[in-house]
């Protein structure tokens, strides 16, 4: 098998024993970019000499590190220093940063080779890639097919094994949905669990960093060296972080899982269903405890999460003014124009569909009957789940509606946001999820199951996850690309 | 719940500028997106904002208040797009003769 194949942990156990050098390694992910990319359009920007180089020295070094040598992408809305960072906007198109987000830092320091940025919609809005001002990524498994988004360059590049990891941020689902639509496993952490210094903010009280692998292994091995308390974010958590490595090994025997059950899940692609119930009865046959559990106040998450995450976001975007950093319109009257057209101009449709929505539902007169509504919602939720996680330890849900749909297939909105379904409920909450391959449809297309767990429960998803991913052996399973 | 749209209101706000074509397009789809939406009305909600946060169960620490080395001024106005010296240059704030 090529290294690019490989899953991170067994390059980096070749890397360790010194059977392979970074520079191999990196040279044949870099064939792999070479061959593929074309066709899939995972990154924005690439600086594969400056990966060689980066190598190099790592082999010289005599001091192996965690992720030495083993290249990583990140998602194009991560602030990587003199690396440009888009947000698949044309009003970031020239930035720069003069400064690494914390989870870049602590990749670099463990000497991961940052190979490149990968493509998003735009400032993460959107569940395809097709937001993105720059071009549509596909997916690796179907060209015809979305990756998935916002996180879905970071899904197809890892999906295509142009890149063994990735890192991507997860709003109302954007690391879970290109995972489940591209056959990986992609954590949303805990909120305030990975630092989000250096990410660009979308909805603050929503967003986190989380990694994009192709095994739970992976998975666990990038959170033991993302996770963490930064002084740098104040949402940064400091509770103290396990060995996930460890977690993930550990016996199962005493998890209570409950599923999801309800009207909600009338609207799922039969395929999906099929997988997910085979799943829940592999669980059972394990000696696993399962129940159904019902949520009334599942049914309202969208609109609750289509109120918040658009007020957040017209805030947050207000930044983008042609003053200190990004796209500046040439002519212009007054300070007031400049704002004006720099904006018009900067910003592509479904980001400006955004920042009117949250404009709307923060202004005068329908502030109480929208964000505060939505907000009160939110609360509602989050106690359904501390409830629930008195009677089990983990619940599993559909990580979508539908398997990979076609480019230009959901050109209204609402169609679009519809498959954030599952995905929302765990960002609302603040609580961790993780979706996880457990098969492919007819068509090859993959599909994912969500696990979702209590605050700082990563430990516990991850055990069931290895649990589950042994059973189902999706690795069997190849993107025809390959 | 009201659910007049006025686009042009909310676009000041927000420092944006429709061309009318796009307008039209763009009220009807927030109008579907509001009624969406509007299924919270459903729920027979007593807003009470001190219940509105989200809260996790552990400690979130202030960090401790000491001094560091910030952006030099070169390296902070390096992504602006017009600059003199070590200032960003915008138009006239106060506009007169």
């Amino acid at each position: 098998m090529k290294l690019n194949q490989l899953p991170l942990h067994k390059l980096r156990e070749l890397l360790h024993k010194k059977e392979v050098k970074a520079e191999e390694v990196v040279a044949e992910f870099i064939d792999q970019i070479e061959k593929v990319e074309k066709e899939i359009s995972a990154f924005i920007t690439l600086d594969l000499e400056k990966a060689i180089e980066q190598a190099k020295t790592i082999d010289q070094k005599k001091e192996k590190r965690s992720l030495a040598g083993l290249p990583i992408a990140i998602k194009d809305n991560i602030s990587t220093k003199d690396f440009r960072t888009t947000c698949s906007s044309k009003i970031l198109e020239n930035y720069i940063p003069p400064y690494n987000a914390t989870v870049v830092e602590k990749l670099l320091s463990e000497d991961a080779i940052i190979i490149g940025k990968t493509n998003l919609d735009e400032f993460a809005m959107g569940s395809s890639t097709e937001n993105s001002a720059f071009f549509p990524t596909k997916n690796p498994w179907d060209l015809t097919r979305v990756p998935g988004g916002s996180s879905g360059g970071s899904a197809a590049a890892v999906a295509s094994s142009e890149v063994p990891a990735a890192l991507g941020s997860d709003t109302g689902g954007s690391i879970r949905q290109p995972a489940a639509f591209c056959g990986l496993v992609g954590l949303k952490p805990t909120y305030g669990q990975v630092s989000r210094y250096g990410l660009v903010a979308f909805a603050s009280s929503l967003d986190q960093i989380g990694p994009l692998t192709k095994t739970v292994k992976d998975c666990a091995i990038l959170m033991n060296i993302i996770a963490g308390y930064d002084p740098k974010d104040s949402t940064s958590v400091s509770y103290p972080v396990p060995d996930f490595q460890i977690e993930t090994k550990k016996e199962l025997r005493d998890l209570r899982i409950g599923y999801l059950e309800g009207e909600i899940l009338k609207n799922v692609d039969s395929e999906i269903i099929g997988l997910y119930n085979e799943t829940l009865q592999r669980i059972e046959k394990a000696g696993l405890k399962v129940e159904g559990i019902h949520f009334t106040y599942w049914d309202y998450a969208l609109a609750c999460y289509y109120i918040i995450a658009p007020s957040e976001a017209s805030s947050n975007l207000a930044r983008y003014d042609g003053v200190r950093y990004g796209f500046r319109v040439p002519h212009y009257k007054n300070l007031k124009e400049m704002y004006t057209k720099t904006r018009t101009l900067g910003f592509g449709p479904e980001v400006k569909r955004r920042i009117i929505l949250g404009t709307f539902a923060l202004s005068s007169g329908y502030y109480e009957d929208y964000y505060l509504k939505a907000a009160k919602t939110r609360a509602l939720i989050s106690q359904e789940f501390n409830q629930a996680f008195q009677e089990v330890d983990l619940i599993l849900t559909p990580v979508t509606p539908e398997p990979a749909f076609k480019f230009g297939e959901k050109l209204d909105p609402i169609s679009m946001y519809l498959s954030d379904v599952f995905t929302v409920t765990a960002n609302l909450a603040g609580i961790p999820a993780l979706s996880l391959p457990i098969g492919l449809t007819k068509n090859n297309l993959p599909v994912g199951i969500q696990i979702m767990g209590n605050f700082f429960d990563e430990g516990k998803i991850l055990q069931l996850a290895s649990q589950i991913e042994k059973e189902v052996k999706f690795n069997q399973y190849k993107p025809k690309l390959n | 719940m009201k659910r007049k749209f006025d686009l042009d209101h909310l676009c000041q706000l927000a420092n944006l500028e429709l061309p009318e074509r796009e307008k039209n397009n763009l009220t009807s789809q927030l109008e579907k997106i509001v009624n969406w939406v509007n299924k919270l009305e459903e729920l027979k909600l007593e807003v009470n904002t001190e219940e509105t946060h989200l809260t996790i169960n552990t400690s979130i620490p202030l960090r401790s208040d000491e001094p560091t080395r910030s952006f030099s001024p070169k390296e902070a106005i390096a992504n602006s797009s017009e600059s003199e010296k070590n200032f960003i240059k915008v138009p006239k704030v106060i506009e007169g003769k």
